[in-house]
């Protein structure tokens, strides 16, 4: 039996520091990809997973266990992301419009490369809340607390980010 | 149940997208919206089964990174002694309540300070006098043993005050029965009783005046010598009178204190309590009586130190009441009704300066001129008007003087310095109309090297 994250995160207070091993290890694949989602480059999402880790663990003793730690620590990648892109934004870097191919992306799909391209080219705000939503199969209250926006907001976001995925796949 | 009409209810289609049921609720609606419903479905479950794996040596590299605690910060350390999340509004009460007494306190205290002190030497050339007393609005015009010293080896008396901001006026007592105006002071202005007395006009600079008349600061006190006890006690003759009127006075809203050492003044002047009765019943019944109160009781202790006759009593006491009437209709005409109670200090100028004599009309226009701008500065102007018009400036001569203080946006300092400088150029006999051309001229020479 897998113990609880609130247990791991007591464990980790309590000096064990492989307890966050396990946090990690139960989050690294769905964090990374809410930070490629956000960030559409690989090196860029590796970057901004490791730091997402990194601020969970320096900020644990804040985290209140009553609540979703896996929400909490989507949230902290929503928020470093969000600080990231605006840093890019002024140092105006180019940044790749798709994701690298990296290892696995060889035996990607013609369809897959699709649904990527189709994501990269909605809009950052309406990506992420479609990633919370349809992948991380939140509620829109939850999305609405991990983007600290109101819940009418975030179903306005997915419902033009479906619209837009859309449109974009159904195209010749 | 009817079909779904999804293309004009575009947020349907999402709504149903949100179910969880989608397969059931498809065949509810029409074909083409169920192609486009199942479309959008196929795409959401594109994306549902879409994964990224992160890479392989990204829990080795996060771990690398991290010390072997996860660090206390001060947050922390002061979470820990912050409440439960459903406490906060407790502490953020008693956080805003604790605000609110700091406020509150250093707002009383600030009320309660003492106001500024003005030194003021006043001096009298009279050599061959034995003893010269001060006598004026801050002593209620009653001898307090305000006695200037000297003579010096010119003949020179003189006395050091310091007192509030305020309009004070003032005469000098020779030997206890001789009244002499002060010819140095600021300005004289007419009693109503036949002679003059002096205005002495005192201010901060920039600084707000206090409701005028202002009473002498404990400090001031320190060169009063006689004692004052006798105050808290009427006259025994015709007591109840005395006593009925000071009861309705005090029901009227007038201060306690005041009224009495009024009737104290008017009962040693040997006036009848019924016709006090008489001469302050129009005060009485004026229900915004309580700024003008203290002047016309004021005025009355003057009368009484005096002597003026029975009769004038009731012509000075209706004169000054009729002033004040006469001025709360000019402000309210002109545009200061609030002045009233934020700055009575522009009601009693105007007040004054309509039992002098001035035209109302050329009050009214100093008035106008003065709209918007601070009620202090427009006083200072108004009781500048006063005086140059009690030293003999025509009204067609004043008018635009006051006019062009009030444009001009002068300093209450600099509106006095002109009505000397106007003074002195009358009493020397110069034409009023080059005093006029010349002084704004002047004027600007003084700014712009004051300035430079």
């Amino acid at each position: 039996m897998h113990p609880s994250d609130a247990a791991l995160v007591e464990q980790c207070l309590k000096g064990q520091k492989n307890a966050f091993e396990a946090i990690v290890l139960r989050y690294q694949h769905r964090i990374y990809h809410m930070a490629l989602i956000r960030m559409r480059d690989r090196c860029d999402a590796d970057d901004l997973a490791q730091e997402t880790f990194l601020q969970a663990y320096r900020h644990l003793r804040s985290y209140d266990p009553t609540r979703s730690f896996r929400n909490w620590l989507l949230s902290i990648c929503a928020n470093l992301g969000k600080n990231r892109l605006r840093r890019r934004a002024r140092r105006r870097e180019v940044h790749h419009r798709y994701p690298e191919a990296g290892g696995s992306s060889c035996t990607e799909d013609h369809s897959r490369m699709d649904l990527v391209a189709g994501l990269h080219n909605i809009p950052e705000k309406q990506r992420i809340a479609l990633f919370l939503k349809h992948v991380e199969g939140l509620s829109y209250d939850e999305v609405a607390a991990v983007l600290k926006i109101g819940t009418s907001a975030a179903k306005m976001r997915v419902k033009r980010g479906r619209d837009q995925l859309v449109q974009y796949l159904s195209q010749p | 149940m009817g079909l779904y009409d999804v293309k004009q209810e575009d947020i349907l289609l999402h709504d149903l997208l949100d179910q969880p049921n989608l397969d059931s609720e498809a065949s509810k609606v029409r074909d083409a919206d169920r192609q486009r419903l199942l479309l959008y479905r196929d795409v959401l479950q594109r994306l549902e089964h879409y994964q990224e794996a992160a890479p392989g040596d990204l829990a080795s590299r996060v771990m690398s990174g991290l010390p072997d605690r996860p660090p206390i910060r001060w947050t922390d350390r002061l979470r820990a002694i912050w409440p439960e999340r459903r406490f906060r509004a407790v502490t953020g009460f008693a956080g805003a309540l604790a605000l609110l007494l700091v406020v509150a306190g250093v707002t009383f205290l600030w009320s309660r300070r003492e106001p500024v002190l003005i030194p003021v030497v006043l001096d009298l050339y009279a050599p061959s006098a034995r003893q010269v007393e001060l006598v004026g609005t801050f002593s209620d015009w009653t001898r307090r043993g305000l006695r200037l010293k000297g003579p010096d080896a010119v003949g020179y008396w003189n006395i050091g005050l310091r007192l509030p901001p305020g309009r004070y006026e003032y005469t000098f007592l020779i030997d206890g029965l001789n009244r002499v105006p002060d010819d140095d002071g600021e300005g004289l202005r007419p009693d109503g009783l036949g002679y003059e007395n002096s205005v002495i006009i005192l201010n901060t600079g920039n600084g707000t005046f206090h409701p005028q008349p202002s009473v002498l600061s404990s400090d001031a006190y320190v060169t009063l010598s006689e004692d004052d006890s006798n105050l808290t006690t009427l006259p025994v003759q015709d007591r109840r009178q005395w006593q009925a009127i000071l009861g309705r006075g005090i029901a009227a809203g007038l201060q306690g204190e005041e009224l009495e050492a009024a009737l104290l003044g008017l009962a040693a002047a040997d006036v009848k309590p019924t016709e006090v009765q008489t001469i302050l019943g129009p005060l009485f019944q004026d229900v915004q009586a309580g700024i003008y109160a203290r002047h016309l009781l004021l005025k009355l202790q003057e009368a009484a130190f005096k002597r003026a006759p029975r009769e004038t009593l009731h012509s000075i006491a209706r004169a000054r009441y009729d002033a004040f009437k006469g001025a709360r209709k000019l402000l309210a005409n002109t545009g200061h009704m609030a002045s009233i109670q934020t700055e009575p200090a522009l009601m009693c100028a105007t007040a004054f300066a309509l039992e002098s004599g001035q035209d109302p009309s050329l009050l009214q226009e100093a008035l106008r001129a003065g709209k918007g701008k601070p009620p202090g500065r427009v006083a200072a102007v108004i009781e500048a008007g006063e005086i140059l018009h009690h030293a003999g400036l025509e009204p067609e001569s004043l008018a635009p003087i006051m006019r062009g203080c009030l444009e001009k946006d002068l300093e209450k300092q600099e509106i006095k310095r002109l009505t000397q400088r106007i003074r002195r150029e009358l009493q020397k006999g110069t034409d009023p109309k080059i005093i006029q051309h010349e002084l704004w001229h002047r004027q600007a020479c003084m700014r712009s090297s004051f300035t430079s």
